[in-house]
């Protein structure tokens, strides 16, 4: 077909109009794979083809990562083609070089002006791709920002169709409000967004920067033709490497030619050299164009050139060495840690399914396909957030569009593997990221901390938006409901975060204003979540040697399940921050004997105590953080759990009860636990062990015996931000015990109004007191006696002493370590 | 065309463009009077009806279904009552959430194509389908959740909430509420003559549960977390200024746990006892109060039922027009 010489020959080449029309049909393959890549991907379609292509990234990604990446078997085809066929990829295939051939032709006029105004540095491109190279070993990918593929892909979908669409979508919102002409207008704007498959304008951060990189990319073309091409793209410097073997170099007849000069001016690559006749193999991209231009038709492709058209490659050994050293110097600086964080841990979120940070980098291509197919238009370019090195890397903005929990897209899309692919199962169950909540933010918990507020003028402060919209099906935020004296509601919201996913839901929804209050960060590596099942079989192991778990286990989460679980006596339970609590039976092998298990979860391991201490009987034993033991009943404590075991059916003995005890309290994880702070302030000297109870509200004390008469007012101010103790002390007088209260009060004005009430009370029984200093003690009809003192925010008070003497040392005792402790 | 233009006839085509382009925007801000929808004059029954029926396998569905729903609405009359020829009618199912029909957390794909059918054999003009999902992009909620197919194979138009057509909408008498963006399609007359609701019965974290009159915050824009702070007066709120001719409450399976979201298969009940049944009434407050007492409460124990029938929206007792059942 080609090849012929002939003198006679028409004008124009065959070559040049099947080129013109592999171009364009390859970019319009293109274009559609990007603009309905949602739904080809959907159905596993190869969207990425073209990413794939490109050997320049492929030996990015392959050598940073350092292993062989079977995904890139495009690349080595064309790679190997390119042998034959020499920079063909150039002209016929690559996208940006289409794109640059259209905006050419639009800044022709302009181009008259100002063209070969700037140096031709043809070299440069070599140079640039040796930086890139050497920089891979020092074990820096930076092939991502310059490779042609990557760069076309982003400006196409970073760039040009959130630009387009929104330009749609503001004309026909003017359109729309002219009645008239709304009713054909609304029509083709609804079709066209189909068509566009753009229902949401997208958007993507940093768009604005990759504007300007295209705008210079493509103004360089008033210059020169292909200016990117000819001069920049490393691509097209290593497919000029490997075509020296090319079986399609440009000949011309040596003999007709006239020398008009014609293909020399319009050669967009400047390979040919001003005689018309000497061909550089290395930069013809085989347009063809010379061949239709030429008017006696002079040009012919073959394999042989003659060596007198050959133009070599011709690099000089300065640029070389400069471009190594420069890599050298550059890529380690570039590596330096912007961000000041040493282990590498950003707190990005990266999308589902990527690698560790240090490959994800290594092998992530900064095509921006993931951001592309996004269902979300969550994914974004990061800027600074991962460094200069991970810059243009994809990262999960959940304010801007969260993870959908059905979706893979990315992860299907991803051309170089530093996004795995992953079935739906398992990416609704992979952990990206971590919600943690603002307390000073969160509606619920501002509501609570303001309390004495609210108390006065109530307004419902309950939110909850993040949790109806966590789509981890057992939820992985947890309401613990603060019930008030007036009988309203808080629910403050807590993250489950075993179970949390990170998908970043909740932070997209959350209403309060500007920056959530519930906030994602990521996750390094990305790690499972427990199946929903194993949830509960982390708490209940499935069999403790002979004892079998009978069924599954039944968890009662907060307060209107729990009213179902135990209907009276759950108050006592909610005055603690209950979260759940869930049940299960176990059951001897061959044996009716069984077992009913019952672990507690609370909102701090504080309150897991105050449970513990108010439910404890018998003797201590060594199980998790606190246990007792009273015959064939056990109550544990550990961390934020409170357990008890006891005999459901049959005989069962105490052995029984502490084995199966101890095996599920050691499957269950807590951190280091100290016991709550304000035991600390009870005097040593005749303490009964296992006499505490640590708690908050008045309903506790209220089934301690401390007086004869009941006191109804909650006189001491009790409430969920006071934290008391009341313990049993050994008198020598008497064989009963008396008791020492110790309160503590967010503020010291809470504190003496409570002070001042129990004494009013006290004085309201009719009883005596005596005051020394701060101290006021009262002698009951019994003759006991009980003393009060306040210090700080702190209120001490002793019930049921035998002597006056007694009770004072007592309170002083309390008093001498709270000021010992607070300074 | 000139190369170069003087400095006069650039101040005047510069005025005239300015001038013709302020006179464009400034006659587009009119806006042209549009009626608000009223109620549909019918002489449907005003009892509330409740359909049984149950299927064995999977594939019965669809037709049981549909049995179902026409028994239920010729038990109140008829859809030709309803819908007169070359009605609008508009049918807002739940499609808040992106998952499957056998998770209970959006309505019944064959429920709402049954309901469209019957509009259109009723002689509608148009029956579109729509809701304002929860999900970000509704894409995946309308086809997973199987009402997008649905419906469209009866003939019913389905498209998506379009972010523009939202607009403040003044709430007469609203306790929490003064105004609200509610979408124009639900709202103006011209878009639509007859509102059928069809939610589905949901556990639900916020509200405790998801019904008809929850249903409506499907048909509103506006920063909607911020509704559920106060919840249930402003659900009532909310109601005032939707005027739904029929509401059908989808319990064919219902959520019990873990809801608006749902997810996990166990959660769900599919007993004929508990669900299984569909609800027909042309008042919301009833259907919603019938529907609290399969999850075992009373219509008053939920706050917005209260309060809306405390806003006179409708019959908290819904026996009190006529009750009837029906067993397939």
């Amino acid at each position: 077909m080609t090849g012929n010489s002939n003198v006679n020959i028409k004008k124009g080449s065959i070559n040049y109009k099947i080129r013109l029309a592999v171009q364009i049909l390859v970019f319009i393959v293109f274009i559609c794979l990007l603009i309905y890549a949602d739904p080809i991907a959907e159905k596993d379609g190869t969207v990425d083809i073209f990413l794939r292509m490109s050997p320049l990234s492929a030996i990015g990604a392959m050598v940073a990562a350092k292993e062989f990446i079977i995904k890139y078997w495009p690349a080595i085809i064309v790679l190997a083609a390119s042998l034959f066929l020499g920079r063909f990829f150039c002209g016929w295939i690559c996208p940006l070089g289409t794109t640059l051939d259209i905006t050419d032709r639009l800044l022709k006029k302009q181009r008259s002006r100002v063209s070969y105004k700037i140096y031709d540095a043809k070299r440069l491109k070599y140079y640039i791709l040796a930086f890139l190279l050497l920089s891979l070993f020092i074990g820096h990918q930076m092939v991502g920002w310059f490779d042609p593929i990557s760069i076309v892909t982003n400006a196409y979908t970073i760039v040009i169709h959130p630009y387009l669409v929104s330009l749609i979508n503001s004309f026909f919102n003017f359109l729309h409000k002219f009645y008239l002409i709304s009713f054909v207008s609304d029509k083709v704007h609804v079709f066209i967004n189909e068509a566009l498959f753009a229902r949401q304008a997208p958007f993507f951060r940093g768009h604005l920067i990759f504007l300007i990189v295209l705008s210079a990319i493509i103004s360089l073309g008033l210059f020169y033709k292909r200016y990117w091409c000819r001069d920049l793209c490393p691509l097209g410097a290593l497919f000029a490497l490997f075509s020296d073997w090319s079986i399609f170099k440009r000949v011309v007849g040596q003999n007709i030619c006239d020398g008009c000069d014609k293909c020399t001016v319009d050669c967009k690559m400047g390979a040919i050299d001003d005689t018309g006749k000497k061909t550089q193999a290395g930069e013809c991209i085989l347009c063809m164009k010379c061949q239709d231009i030429c008017p006696i038709g002079a040009v012919r492709f073959t394999s042989k050139q003659p060596s007198e058209q050959v133009v070599p490659v011709n690099l000089t050994k300065r640029g070389f060495i400069t471009a190594c050293v420069s890599s050298a110097a550059v890529a380690p600086l570039l590596s330096l840690n912007f961000q000041k964080k040493s282990n590498g841990d950003f707190g990005i979120i990266r999308p589902p399914g990527s690698i560790p940070e240090d490959k994800f980098r290594a092998k992530c291509i900064r095509c921006g396909k993931c951001m592309r197919v996004c269902k979300t238009n969550g994914l974004h370019p990061t800027i600074l957030e991962a460094d200069l090195s991970g810059m243009w890397t994809p990262q999960l903005i959940p304010r801007i569009g969260y993870c959908a929990h059905d979706c893979v897209l990315c992860t299907k899309v991803c051309p170089s593997g530093a996004i795995t692919r992953l079935p739906k199962e398992k990416k609704k169950r992979l952990a990206i990221g971590k919600a943690r909540i603002d307390r000073n933010r969160c509606i619920p918990w501002v509501g609570y901390a303001r309390l004495p507020d609210l108390d006065k003028n109530w307004e419902d402060v309950s939110c909850g938006v993040c949790e109806e919209v966590c789509p981890v099906p057992t939820k992985a935020i947890h309401f613990n409901t603060y019930v008030h004296g007036n009988g309203k509601e808080i629910r403050r919201v807590y993250v489950r975060e075993e179970a949390c996913i990170g998908c970043g839901f909740c932070e997209k929804v959350c209403p309060v204003n500007g920056r959530s209050a519930i906030v994602v960060e990521g996750i390094q590596p990305q790690v499972m979540t427990s199946e929903i099942g194993m949830l509960e079989n982390d708490l209940f192991p499935v069999s403790v040697e002979d004892w079998k778990r009978k069924g599954k286990s039944t968890v009662y989460a907060g307060k209107d399940k729990l009213f179902e679980y135990i209907n009276g006596g759950a108050e006592v339970y909610l005055s603690y921050s209950f979260i759940q609590v869930s049940k299960a039976v176990y059951a001897k092998k061959d044996t009716d004997n069984s077992v009913k298990v019952d672990i507690w979860e609370f909102g701090s391991s504080d309150d897991a105590y105050g449970i513990f201490a108010k439910d404890r009987a018998g003797q201590g034993v060594n199980i998790g953080n606190e246990a007792s033991l009273y015959e064939n009943y056990l109550w544990v404590w550990k961390g934020k759990y409170f357990m008890s075991i006891e005999p459901y059916r049959g005989n069962v003995s105490p052995d029984d009860i502490t084995f199966i005890g101890t095996a599920i309290v050691d499957n269950i994880l807590a951190g280091k636990v100290s016991l709550p702070a304000i035991l600390m302030y009870l005097p040593e000297d005749g303490y009964i062990q296992g006499s505490s109870r640590y708690f908050h509200k008045k309903i506790i004390l209220d089934n301690i015996y401390i007086s004869d008469k009941f006191i109804d007012r909650n006189v001491l101010n009790l409430s969920e931000q006071t934290d008391a103790v009341v313990a049993d002390y050994k008198s020598d007088k008497s064989s009963l015990p008396f008791k020492i209260l110790i309160v503590k009060y967010s503020e010291k004005s809470v504190a003496e109004e409570s002070f001042k009430n129990f004494i009013e009370l006290r004085e309201s029984w009719g009883e005596d007191s005596v005051k020394t200093d701060t101290l006021y003690t009262f002698e009951d009809l019994k003759g006991k006696y009980s003393s009060i003192s306040c210090i700080n925010s702190f209120l001490v008070i002793t019930f049921l002493v035998e002597t006056k003497k007694d009770s004072e040392s007592s309170i002083n005792g309390v008093i001498s370590r709270v000021k010992a402790n607070q300074g | 065309m000139k190369d170069n233009i003087s400095r006069r006839t650039f101040l005047k085509t510069g005025i005239a463009v300015g001038t013709g382009l302020y006179g464009l925007s400034y006659l587009s801000s009119f806006e042209r009077p549009r009626l608000l929808k009223t109620f549909k004059e019918n002489s449907l029954k005003k009892k509330l009806v409740v359909v049984h029926g149950d299927i064995v396998e999977r594939n019965d569905e669809s037709s049981i279904i549909r049995e179902m729903v026409s028994r239920g609405i010729k038990a109140i009359g008829g859809m030709d009552k309803l819908v007169s020829r070359g009605d609008n009618v508009v049918i807002k199912p739940n499609i808040a959430w992106d998952r499957q029909p056998e998770y209970a957390v959006n309505t019944n794909p064959f429920v709402v194509a049954a309901l469209a059918e019957m509009c259109i054999e009723a002689g509608a003009n148009r029956v579109s389908v729509l809701d304002h999902t929860c999900a970000k992009n509704p894409g995946p909620s309308y086809i997973n959740s199987g009402i997008e197919k649905a419906a469209k194979e009866v003939g019913a138009e389905v498209r998506f909430v379009n972010e523009r057509l939202f607009k403040d909408f003044k709430i007469p008498g609203g306790k929490l509420l003064d105004s609200w963006p509610f979408y124009e399609k639900f709202i103006y007359q011209d878009e639509a003559d007859v509102l059928i609701n069809v939610p589905i019965a949901k556990q639900h974290s916020t509200s405790r549960l998801s019904m008809a009159l929850k249903n409506t915050m499907g048909m509103i824009g506006g920063n909607r977390g911020s509704i559920h702070k106060d919840i249930h007066p402003k659900i009532a709120d909310l109601n005032k200024v939707v005027k739904v001719d029929l509401a059908v409450l989808d319990a064919f399976r219902i959520l019990k746990r873990n809801g608006p979201t749902g997810g996990r298969l166990e959660d769900v009940d599919n007993n004929y006892e508990n669900a299984r049944r569909l609800v027909f009434c042309v008042d919301p407050v009833a259907v919603d109060s019938y529907g609290a007492t399969m999850f075992g409460y009373h219509g008053r124990d939920i706050g917005f039922i209260r309060e809306s029938y405390g806003a006179g929206l409708g019959e908290i007792d819904f026996k009190l027009r006529g009750f009837g059942e029906i067993t397939i």
